[in-house]
């Protein structure tokens, strides 16, 4: 049950051990951040960066990695300030913190490409900070190759493949993604170049599971599954893309980056339209509340093209639903109009679109949204 | 390839192996304890007297006599130092000993016609007896092959590799039914003297040979006695549960709640779910007996038993499942998975039955394992409609069951967090509404799920549902607090925070300090502003920069609260700024927020600054 860290003393471990109890999401954050105001009342370092590490954990897999970019220069300001803080119990295989804090590092670097906020400046401060601490540290740029080459997959294909071959060329050191992972976003690459049949021989060991992730077998399996969903998407095949909409569907996974709700719904408006409708149905109140500002392009986006396509399918022009007070178009009626709910959430995506791109320097979010309503 | 090698005609080589150091690898680190000599010694004397019956069988089928004696496997001990391993298979003729026993990874349970291992036979890949040698630095055995005029065969094996044979004729290797078959000595070596004692070696024999089909006897000084039963209680026979239930009390040494027969076609797997009568964690690693061909392979249940079955201890028999190489757990197939799901399905609807048929059963058996079986309901459709209504939510009215939940009228209102909720649960508890905390574990699923199968109201708490526990004043108290509202707008402002006032219970409570999400964010961002570099302060106020500029927290003051009245008709604004500013900090306090250093910093000058008043008063 939810236990309480005792009030007469400090213990870590009983705090750990009460927050791992807890389901992925508000409540989970909530008590980490407990647990965060205990160790620093405690001026226990270990603890500090450790518990403040495991809330960027908990932002960037369970959650809309909000809370993760808000905390990790905490952690950066903490650990450089105490270089030698050794890791805790519960972090095998680092050397120590400042190293744990280097592995968490790169999620920063792969979430300032969905932060619009983050200027581009700060970006590839943040890019040049790590490599600098990288190397410093004893590491080698493979890790920071990888992620510069996700960084500009949608802003600059060319400085893209550039880091993209860099990071091939580098061999693998203790800094960098499992096997699986890196060869999940190699499979990517080549579907992304139309290289098929590449992308084919290389997934096969992830098929067979010979190559897996962490302590779930199906963890790549799925990544997997979701890259070749979104090329299929992408090129709006639907029938094939819903051979993997369908996998993933079932799947009871936690992590965010198998809820991929607003892709499904983009796949079955074009093919069962019953299911794209229960399915907004269910998620749309998570939809508006998302935080994560690549989510929102992609959510909006996809939203816009289900109405786009119930517009077109639908005689009438209105459509019942139940929304509540919270949906800013809120009809106590229920009944709403297909077109503004259409020009509604376009506006969304757009206003998001724009951003990015001011960003970016670039067409890309804007010209992506223009094509998918073509 | 260099210069000199290009162009010239390629050489075979053969690979060199350090036999000693294979010896050790394998013996030493493929194992996970010296315990495993006694299974493999098992294993090897299981074989072996399988080995002799499929060729006596063959013989009899083929016309010619055959012997029928029974298999026994004996053990012998002198305690503390020496232990007799015998069993009457079928032995090794001089050719087999230097076929098996001197080339690692060849196994003598291979079928000659394809070189295929047979699966008649519990060893697979011949490297058992090597085991032994962690516990002795020597060993040696006789053998005598069954059935013919064979003679009797000493080998002597050492660690470093090398080996002897030589013919025994002033040998046996046993009388009557064990004059044929094979005996392995060994002698304890330094610091395992303790593998040679009877208390130990009963141990290991019940632990792991417990359901081998021979009798397996233990000898001390003359006095035979066997430890195994031969049989498996649930296999071929007329399910007895009382019987089934000592079983499972003798295996375990515990008693138990109930149990359940398992069977799956696939891998051959049958056996008993034990019913564990004590709360037990979902985390809980179990401990049950997964025996294969009748040999305990593995106490752990991960790829076979449920993850959710914490509260179960099986004992099951497989013979077609495949185990690793070092048979200690079995390879992920389709074949494993099948037998999974057949052991998955029998529990559930052994928690079904129970729960329509034996209500007190369930009623107690839920007592016990609640928390596991909230995570079921979770994990298997068909047991969520029985299983929520027994499981219970922490609400304002005390603990609900999801039966309680489904029955009440109104909609069911819930806290994400235990900070809300405890910052919420006295407006809630004072106006007689419910409030739910799901911030337990399982607690918002369920309670999402059983909105969506009962077609109930399900929402978390916001803004709006805390403001309709309050009233509004009325016009004259309005006019009267107008101007203590300004003031403390003006005081709060600094703190990203409005003042309002309202109604509500308990009276006592003076104020009540909401925040939502965005305010919450706010102060999460300043508070990594003021620790971090400053190559993130722009990316922090960005994020600072998207929370809407009217965004502020609300401190509702309680007009039904005495001391609150009071305020209201204070006009100085500094002695307002001193008692406003405590009840803030108050307020935070109460409602579990993280004091930032500005406001511990206020709450201290304001209280000494009262303080001195009061002591320049007197």
């Amino acid at each position: 049950m939810n236990e309480k860290y005792t009030a007469d003393g400090y213990f870590p471990e009983e705090i750990k051990r009460a927050f791992e109890a807890l389901e992925h999401g508000n409540a989970k954050i909530a008590a980490i951040r407990s647990a965060i105001e205990a160790a620093d009342a405690s001026d226990d370092t270990p603890f500090r960066i450790y518990f403040r590490l495991e809330l960027c954990r908990e932002s960037c897999f369970y959650g809309d990695c909000m809370d993760m970019m808000v905390i990790f220069p905490q952690v950066l300001a903490i650990a450089d300030r105490y270089p030698d803080t050794p890791a805790t119990c519960y972090e095998p295989g680092y050397l120590d913190a400042m190293d744990h804090v280097l592995w968490v590092y790169k999620w920063i670097l792969e979430e300032c490409c969905n932060f619009y906020q983050v200027p581009m400046a700060d970006c590839l401060k943040f890019f040049e900070d790590f490599r600098r601490r990288s190397l410093a540290y004893g590491y080698n740029l493979r890790p920071y190759y990888y992620y510069l080459y996700l960084f500009y997959e949608k802003i600059d294909p060319v400085k893209s493949r550039e880091a993209f071959h860099m990071f091939e060329q580098i061999p693998r050191d203790d800094n960098c993604d499992c096997r699986a992972c890196e060869r999940n976003t190699i499979i990517d690459f080549y579907l992304q170049q139309g290289q098929m049949e590449r992308a084919k021989e290389l997934s096969a060991e992830i098929e067979n599971f010979d190559l897996t992730c962490g302590h779930d077998k199906k963890e790549a399996w799925l990544r997997l599954k979701r890259h070749y969903m979104q090329h299929y998407l992408g090129r709006r095949e639907f029938e094939e893309a819903e051979t993997y909409c369908h996998i993933l569907e079932r799947q009871r996974m936690k992590d965010t980056e198998f809820q991929r709700w607003d892709d499904f719904l983009y796949c079955y408006a074009y093919l069962n339209m019953g299911k794209a409708l229960r399915i907004y149905k269910a998620h749309w109140k998570e939809w508006l509340e998302e935080r994560h500002p690549s989510t929102i392009f992609s959510v909006n986006r996809n939203i816009t093209c289900f109405f786009k396509k119930l517009q077109q399918e639908r005689k009438q022009a209105t459509i019942k639903l139940s929304l509540d007070p919270a949906f800013p178009l809120y009809e106590e009626s229920g009944q709403y109009s297909i077109a503004s709910l259409y020009r509604f959430y376009y506006k969304r995506a757009r206003e998001v679109a724009e951003r990015f791109d001011e960003r970016n320097g670039s067409h890309y979010y804007c010209n992506q949204l223009t094509e998918v309503l073509s | 390839m260099g210069r000199e090698m290009r162009g010239r005609r390629m050489k075979d080589y053969r690979f060199q192996v350090n036999l000693g150091g294979m010896i050790e690898i394998l013996s030493d680190h493929l194992y996970s304890s010296p315990d495993v000599y006694i299974r493999e010694l098992l294993q090897n004397g299981v074989d072996a007297i399988t080995g002799r019956m499929i060729r006596e069988k063959e013989e009899k089928e083929a016309g010619r006599q055959a012997s029928e004696i029974a298999g026994r496997i004996v053990l012998e001990i002198e305690e503390g130092r020496q232990l007799i391993f015998s069993d009457n298979g079928q032995g090794l003729t001089e050719e087999e000993i230097h076929q098996f026993l001197a080339i690692i990874g060849e196994s003598s349970k291979r079928n000659p016609a394809d070189g295929r291992i047979r699966t008649d036979y519990i060893g697979r890949f011949g490297i058992g007896l090597l085991s032994c040698f962690m516990v002795s630095d020597h060993i040696r055995m006789l053998t005598r092959s069954a059935g013919k005029e064979a003679p009797v065969l000493e080998w002597q094996g050492r660690p470093d590799g090398t080996y002897t044979i030589r013919r025994m004729e002033q040998e046996q290797v046993g009388k009557g039914d064990m004059a044929f078959g094979t005996q392995v000595i060994l002698s304890a070596k330094p610091g395992r003297e303790d593998y040679f004692t009877e208390k130990v070696i009963r141990r290991l024999l019940t632990y792991y040979g417990m359901l081998l089909p021979f009798p397996i006897l233990v000898r001390v000084h003359g006095k035979e006695e066997q430890i195994n039963p031969i049989y498996l209680p649930w296999d071929g026979r007329e399910t007895n549960k009382q019987e089934l239930m000592l079983f499972g009390q003798m295996m375990f040494e515990e008693q138990f709640m109930d149990c359940v027969p398992l069977r799956s076609e696939s891998g051959n797997v049958s056996g008993v779910a034990y019913i564990i009568k004590y709360p037990v964690l979902p985390s809980a690693k179990g401990s049950h007996r997964i025996y294969l061909k009748n040999m305990l392979l593995t106490e752990k249940g991960d790829n076979l038993i449920p993850d959710w079955a914490v509260f179960t201890k099986c004992i099951i028999n497989a013979t077609d499942l495949r185990p690793t190489a070092s048979r200690e757990g079995f390879y992920v197939d389709e074949v494993l998975e099948s037998a999974r799901d057949a052991i998955e399905d029998a529990l559930i609807d052994y928690i079904a039955g129970i729960a329509e048929d034996e209500r007190e059963v369930f009623d107690h058996f839920f007592h016990i394992h609640k928390l596991t079986l909230m995570s079921l309901a979770l994990a298997a459709p068909k047991l969520f409609g029985i299983l929520v209504d027994y499981c219970e939510f922490e609400t304002t009215r005390g603990l609900q069951t999801g039966y309680d939940l489904r029955t009440c009228a109104e909609p069911l209102v819930y806290a994400p967090t235990e900070a809300k909720y405890k910052q919420l649960s006295q407006l809630f508890f004072a106006q007689d509404k419910m409030l739910i905390n799901v911030s337990y574990v399982h607690s918002l699923e369920l309670l999402m799920r059983l909105g969506q199968l009962y077609g109930l109201e399900v929402h978390p708490v916001d803004d709006w549902s805390v403001e309709d526990l309050m009233e509004d004043l009325t016009p004259d108290d309005q006019d009267d607090s107008f101007a203590f509202q300004k003031a403390a707008n003006r005081i709060l402002k600094a703190y990203d925070c409005r003042a309002e006032l309202k109604y509500f219970s308990p009276y006592n409570q003076p104020t009540f300090y909401l925040m939502d999400e965005k305010i919450l964010l706010k102060r999460q961002i300043e508070a990594s502003r003021s620790q971090a570099d400053s190559m993130f302060f722009q990316m922090l106020d960005a994020f600072t920069a998207e929370i809407p500029g009217d965004t502020a927290a609300v401190l509702y003051f309680n007009y039904n609260n005495p001391l609150v009245k009071k305020l209201t008709e204070r006009e100085a604004e500094a002695d307002l700024k001193i008692l406003v500013e405590i009840l803030y900090v108050q307020a935070l306090q109460i409602g579990g927020f993280t004091l930032h250093n500005n406001e511990l910093g206020m709450l201290n000058r304001n209280i000494l600054t009262l303080m001195e008043r009061g002591l320049s008063d007197e």
